[in-house]
């Protein structure tokens, strides 16, 4: 059974206003840096035929391998893009090429891309992702049947991430297959090696085509493991990196804010190291931690202890919900000098249900600087918002943080 | 009265040579408890004032931990919400009074490995296997794990935790943590345990090998994060593939190509890696070879 849809990496695409786009957003060197890799490795050659260039430009003078390995320094970008596009692959880019420069332009973090992901529960003792090409040959099985598509996957450079670059053709016209869709057909996924965690763009939920997908995912995950099934985490970012540290296999992702010092191994690294904890002058005293007015030193170390190093917990959009009384103590006092016994209707008071929205770069480091300047007071702040949580989207019951089961499947965009 | 023979004389002189040398030895014990006497009294007189020792600072002795020797130990830590649950005020469902939020207790567990004390705190000297489970970084002892649980009335949960995820403590915790049985939260604790020391050994076991031959490009050692699949790539001669438990350091399933001069599968050398304990010297001496 030799037919596939799968359209290979050597399919050329028209050169169009898309490709031109993409070209400009990215930084010179590394349009460079990849230009040489082509040629060198022959693995997308440049495709100039002798018919196709310009009188401007006569063959013999043109070597492209020459031009990559040295270019001029005063050359704008602009000018690269236009010679690759009108010169050296006049004849148009594989699929492959533009694949690979649009997925290691997101693992390098030249695009900011915002990402989300679906954690796969199942009853196996081993974390179900151990070989990222499989996921991926069992993943083009199951969109065999539904889509004309293309993938490409690749390694991130720093961290144990495979990404996988899907693009879906929905017509089998000849004509639409030569052309770069929308980037609503491009979907992207990570697949975190050794977890259960799966990193993908936002799913829309009125849209056929992310659907079908999900659904072939969650086939791919059921094959992998039986009774199994994906759920989305309440989790969005913008960096790798990020969401590296929060949902990764390593030791600091359960252990976040103020259990920092368990997940770095700061405190009691070994049971033979005799010399006492240097955490000692670094903690307050619990005298002062009564008192209402901190000084300022105390006030920053305070601001650590809860929050801990979040350097790489940048994330961008935060939701927390909350629900509970809003009470004071005027109001007991009231509560106990009247009679005991109130009718449930009347202490059932205001319950409002209030929901923070936090946007910014980096949400908790903004949290942090309002408890280091004194705004918030760093030692009664709530834990889940130093971050501890690990999640974006939190639901507060009573000031604890609950483990809300959301909608299988669908992340909505905002 | 009869005079005494020449027997009786001998008698009697054997008694009285008898009685001499007991009466030098007694003397000499004498000597030598007189003398030990002396010495502890001296040594008392040297040792400081009882009185003195509790009016100066706190004397601070370095004292092992000995309860972490064993490998689980408990602590309680410290509630980071503690100042911020007292300041929120809820309302008792049960009853409507006013109070401040409920503090949750929790419950510390630290795990500590070491890799075989035997061999890394009394190494043997006449040892003749080269197969040691080396300290890494020179420490005995590796970086400690801890969990700390919530405890509610009938049961523990997870709260926080140092494990990294591909153990998958989130997934079958909870048999073990809200059973009444007070013997299901030993065992919880005894298989992490065991997990996390397999893994420690494991690791430690992979980076000896890598260590020993990092200068030859041609030898790849790779693994994933759980250390359990292994793969040796000698370049164009030896291919290896390994599998391990998460919860054992014995491999499990294995397989072996040699290139001598066509790709053919190695099963003897297979069956020897399975059968054997402390195979990292029998691989290490494979591969010497091909160096």
């Amino acid at each position: 059974m030799s037919s596939t849809t799968e359209l290979p990496n050597k399919t050329i695409m028209k050169n169009g206003s898309r490709i031109q786009t993409l070209l400009n957003r990215l930084p010179k060197d590394f349009l460079i840096k990849n230009c040489l890799h082509w040629i060198q490795s022959q693995t997308y050659p440049p495709n100039a035929t002798a018919n196709g260039v310009e009188d401007e430009f006569p063959m013999e003078e043109w070597n492209p391998l020459q031009f990559y390995l040295d270019p001029p320094k005063s050359m704008l970008k602009r000018a690269i893009a236009y010679r690759m596009i009108n010169v050296d692959w006049r004849n148009g880019f594989s699929l492959g090429q533009i694949a690979h420069l649009e997925l290691s332009a997101i693992a390098e973090g030249i695009f900011s891309f915002r990402w989300t992901g679906s954690k796969v529960f199942h009853q196996q003792e081993r974390s179900l992702f151990s070989n990222p090409t499989l996921i991926l040959q069992m993943l083009k099985l199951e969109l065999q049947s539904l889509f004309i598509y293309h993938t490409y996957m690749l390694q991130h450079p720093t961290l144990p991430i495979w990404l996988m670059r899907i693009q879906l053709h929905e017509s089998s016209k000849p004509s639409s297959l030569h052309l770069i869709p929308s980037s609503r057909r491009i979907i992207y996924l990570g697949v975190v090696k050794n977890s259960d965690i799966l990193l993908h763009n936002l799913f829309l939920k009125n849209d056929v085509c992310h659907r079908l997908f999900l659904q072939c995912l969650t086939r791919v995950v059921d094959r992998l493991q039986t009774a199994s099934f994906l759920q989305p985490i309440e989790i969005t970012g913008k960096s790798l990196e990020s969401l590296y540290q929060i949902l990764g296999s390593h030791r600091k992702a359960n252990a976040l804010g103020a259990w920092q010092i368990y997940g770095n191994n700061e405190i009691d690294s070994s049971p033979l190291d005799l010399r006492p904890t240097v955490l000692d002058d670094k903690h307050l005293h619990p005298r002062q931690v009564a008192s209402n007015t901190l000084s300022e030193s105390d006030r920053k170390i305070a601001t650590q202890n809860r929050f801990g190093d979040i350097s790489n917990q940048a994330l961008d959009r935060v939701i927390i919900t909350l629900n509970h009384d809003y009470l004071s103590d005027k109001e007991e006092e009231l509560r106990n000098a009247s009679v005991r016994r109130k009718s449930l209707s009347a202490s059932n008071a205001h319950r409002p249900i209030l929901t923070l929205q936090f946007r910014g770069q980096h949400v908790f480091q903004g949290i942090k600087e309002l408890c280091e300047e004194g705004a918030m007071d760093p030692i009664t702040v709530p834990s889940y918002l130093t971050g501890e949580t690990g999640k974006s989207m939190l639901y507060v019951y009573d000031g604890l943080e609950q483990d809300r089961p959301t909608l299988q499947g669908f992340q909505e965009t905002s | 009265m009869h005079r005494m023979s020449s027997k009786d004389h001998d008698d009697q002189d054997t008694l009285t040579e008898e009685i001499s040398s007991l009466e030098l030895k007694r003397q000499t014990l004498f000597a030598r408890l007189k003398h030990l006497e002396e010495e502890n009294l001296s040594n008392k007189k040297k040792s400081l004032d009882p009185i003195k020792i509790f009016t100066q600072q706190p004397f601070q002795a370095p004292s092992l931990n000995f309860e972490r020797l064993s490998g689980i130990s408990f602590f309680i830590p410290h509630d980071p919400e503690e100042q911020s649950r007292k300041k929120l005020l809820v309302k008792d469902p049960k009853n409507f009074h006013i109070g401040s939020a409920p503090l949750i207790p929790l419950l510390g567990v630290r795990f500590d490995f070491m890799m075989h004390p035997m061999q890394t705190m009394f190494p043997s000297p006449t040892s003749d296997s080269s197969f040691q489970y080396v300290p890494v970084n020179g420490n005995t002892f590796e970086a400690p794990h801890y969990i700390i649980f919530r405890v509610f009335e009938d049961a523990l949960s997870l709260y926080k935790y140092t494990i990294p995820n591909f153990f998958r403590l989130d997934a079958w915790a909870d048999d073990y943590l809200t059973s009444k049985h007070p013997d299901r939260l030993r065992l919880f604790l005894w298989r992490v345990h065991k997990l996390l020391t397999a893994h420690a050994c494991r690791k430690n076991l992979l980076s000896q090998l890598n260590d020993t031959f990092q200068e030859h490009a041609s030898i790849q050692i790779s693994a994933d994060l759980t250390y359990t699949h292994v793969e040796i790539n000698i370049q164009d001669q030896w291919k290896a593939r390994f599998f391990c438990f998460m919860d054992s350091t014995r491999i499990q399933r294995c397989q072996i190509f040699e290139c001598r001069p066509t790709w053919h599968r190695d099963y003897t050398m297979e069956a020897t890696l399975l059968s054997e304990d402390v195979w990292l010297d029998i691989l290490h001496r494979k591969i010497k070879t091909f160096v």
